[in-house]
């Protein structure tokens, strides 16, 4: 993994479906979650593109964000023409959201990048900031003030995406670029740890459990809990912690 | 192509939005709602206005509209709203017993629409555009979203008009032209014009920004604000202006959550830049510059003048081609892209 970066994983089927439909990303500078759709398995193999598009990227040294935004073009076009190709994969698609290093003007950079719902959170300083817009019609009714927040999480536009990979919808990421700040830790999710979990138990969770992996398979437990109706998929990328530089090994201290 | 037959409530009609009110014409209702339909607001901002009146006021009313950003019908009380998909099946929305209102999305392929209130008397008589007092209003739609479907996808697994809550779905897509532009999360929504290439631009442009075209006659529209173009780094690298971008030293974006600044890391040799020295701001159509307060202070050299020194905290406009320089060696150009 790349200097002073740690990361875990964690995924669920949940209670209800039949299938996991999500994909994650845990490479050594890139991160990502993605939420497959399409009936009959094609969710699944949608979401493993997007994902496998990206996880082509991972290890470049001189990775930039012009290039994460090639990589999901190019998965965006390949899930299209497998589903062309294949009538049990027509109408597939799948989110894509996360995390990667990036260089700009000679040093790191994170870039977040979000096509679809699933989200990118920020945990640094005791507070937890969303750093990604749902492309949903639920949120474009928040921004809009249609619907409150609260009421965003119960409306039928809430499973109403309007950016995705794949699909007849646009596919152009939102992406944002900054620098990382030792000491930061983010959360990738697909909406069905964010359907089931609200902010406050997230934070907690992201506060009290040191160990990357640890803090995503206590995040994806909640959610399952709570209710597991969609599949659920956590990534957590901590920053600058200290320590060692791996994936698994990481002391039990708070952050 | 919109009719309407005359009746007792009151018909707003222009650019694709059609709303029916239970309102008597001299309300003051209707006129804010004119000016707003006029202007290319959404319906959001309609409703707006009608909730803000109160339900005494407006006691039914059926809004509809039916551009790329909004396919979507709003109901209540007595109102009625029918629809003729491109199957030739009708459809017949009502808001009986909805305390609220009833609020859904349109199918794209929609042929025909129609909004009824009250009581309509005689014949159908023409209205492309206006306010008249009218029972009912048809909307003919037979060019519909742009044209022909993306032949991409096979619509056999879109569901568009039926209760959708479990499944995550798909937005059924404006007009192909959607894709063509890259949308920042959040954008603000701005009046905008098409050249003939398609590239965005402000309302009274006379020559497209991006190709330099002529710009034809055209009514605005309301878009999502596209990227206003690039930044070139020094080192070469090139941050789209989808969003305000702050550089410095070490710029801290994060804290302001997802409407923030890109942030951007500039070193040198010299070690004279500040941590958050100069910010690219986007305001409408304008892209800005402001030096932060910086230590050591920014120069700009725009096109064919000589270098100026910015004032602090002042915005000033940035022209394309302009060169913004924060310490030795380390700068960056302002470029329009399509």
């Amino acid at each position: 993994m790349a200097e002073g970066v740690r990361a875990g994983a964690a995924t669920d089927v949940g209670r209800v479906r039949a299938s996991n439909e999500d994909s994650l990303l845990v490479g050594t500078a890139l991160f990502a979650v993605a939420d497959g759709m399409g009936g009959h398995a094609a969710g699944e193999v949608a979401s493993a593109m997007a994902v496998d598009h990206l996880r082509a990227l991972d290890g470049r040294d001189d990775l930039r964000p012009e290039d994460v935004r090639a990589a999901l073009a190019e998965a965006d076009h390949a899930i299209r023409a497998a589903g062309r190709a294949h009538p049990g994969q027509a109408g597939m698609g799948a989110t894509a959201t996360g995390l990667g290093l990036v260089r700009v003007a000679g040093s790191p950079h994170w870039v977040v990048f979000n096509v679809g719902d699933s989200r990118v959170y920020r945990y640094a300083d005791d507070v937890l900031t969303l750093l990604t817009v749902d492309h949903s019609e639920a949120a474009e009714m928040v921004a809009t003030g249609a619907l409150t927040a609260e009421e965003a999480r119960y409306s039928r536009y809430r499973n109403v995406i309007t950016r995705a990979l794949g699909v007849r919808v646009p596919s152009e990421p939102d992406q944002w670029v900054f620098p990382p700040v030792p000491g930061e830790r983010f959360l990738l999710c697909s909406d069905g740890l964010t359907g089931e979990l609200a902010d406050d138990e997230i934070a907690a969770v992201l506060r009290a459990v040191a160990d990357p992996a640890a803090a995503a398979g206590e995040l994806v437990r909640r959610a399952v809990l709570a209710g597991g109706r969609d599949n659920v998929t956590a990534v957590v990328v901590d920053y600058g912690h200290g320590g060692t530089s791996s994936a698994d090994t990481a002391p039990r201290t708070t952050p | 192509m919109t009719g309407y037959v005359p009746g007792g409530a009151v018909a707003v009609v222009a650019d694709r939005t059609w709303l029916l009110l239970g309102v008597a014409p001299g309300s003051d209702v209707v006129r804010r709602c004119w000016e707003l339909v006029r202007g290319g607001a959404g319906l959001d901002d309609v409703l707006s206005v009608i909730v803000h009146e109160g339900f005494r006021a407006v006691g039914s009313f059926a809004l509809a509209r039916h551009v790329a950003e909004e396919r979507r019908v709003v109901l209540r009380g007595a109102a009625v709203v029918g629809l003729v998909g491109a199957d030739g099946v009708p459809l017949e929305l009502r808001a009986d017993g909805v305390a609220t209102w009833v609020d859904t999305g349109l199918p794209d392929d929609v042929v025909e629409l129609w909004l009824a209130a009250g009581e309509a008397r005689g014949a159908e008589l023409p209205l492309e555009r206006g306010v008249v007092v009218a029972g009912r209003v048809v909307a003919r739609l037979a060019v519909v979203g742009g044209g022909v479907p993306d032949q991409d996808q096979p619509d056999a697994d879109e569901t568009g008009w039926s209760e959708r809550v479990d499944e995550t779905v798909v937005r059924h897509s404006g007009s192909p032209d959607d894709t063509r532009h890259v949308f920042a999360a959040g954008a603000p929504k701005v009046r905008a014009v098409a050249c003939p290439a398609r590239h965005l631009n402000p309302e009274h442009a006379i020559a497209c920004r991006v190709c330099g075209q002529a710009l034809p006659p055209q009514e605005a529209f309301v878009v999502p604000r596209p990227p206003l173009g690039v930044l070139r780094l020094s080192t070469g690298e090139l941050i789209t202006l989808d969003r305000n971008v702050v550089l410095g030293r070490d710029p801290r974006v994060t804290d302001r959550g997802a409407d923030a600044p890109h942030g951007i890391r500039l070193a040198n040799q010299g070690n004279d830049i500040s941590r958050n020295h100069v910010e690219v701001r986007l305001d409408g159509w304008d892209v800005l510059v402001v030096d932060l307060g910086s230590k050591n202070g920014t120069t700009v050299i725009a096109p064919g003048w000589s270098p100026q020194e910015l004032a602090k905290l002042i915005p000033a406009i940035l022209t394309p081609g302009s060169r913004v320089v924060l310490g030795d060696g380390a700068f960056f150009t302002y470029e329009v892209t399509g």
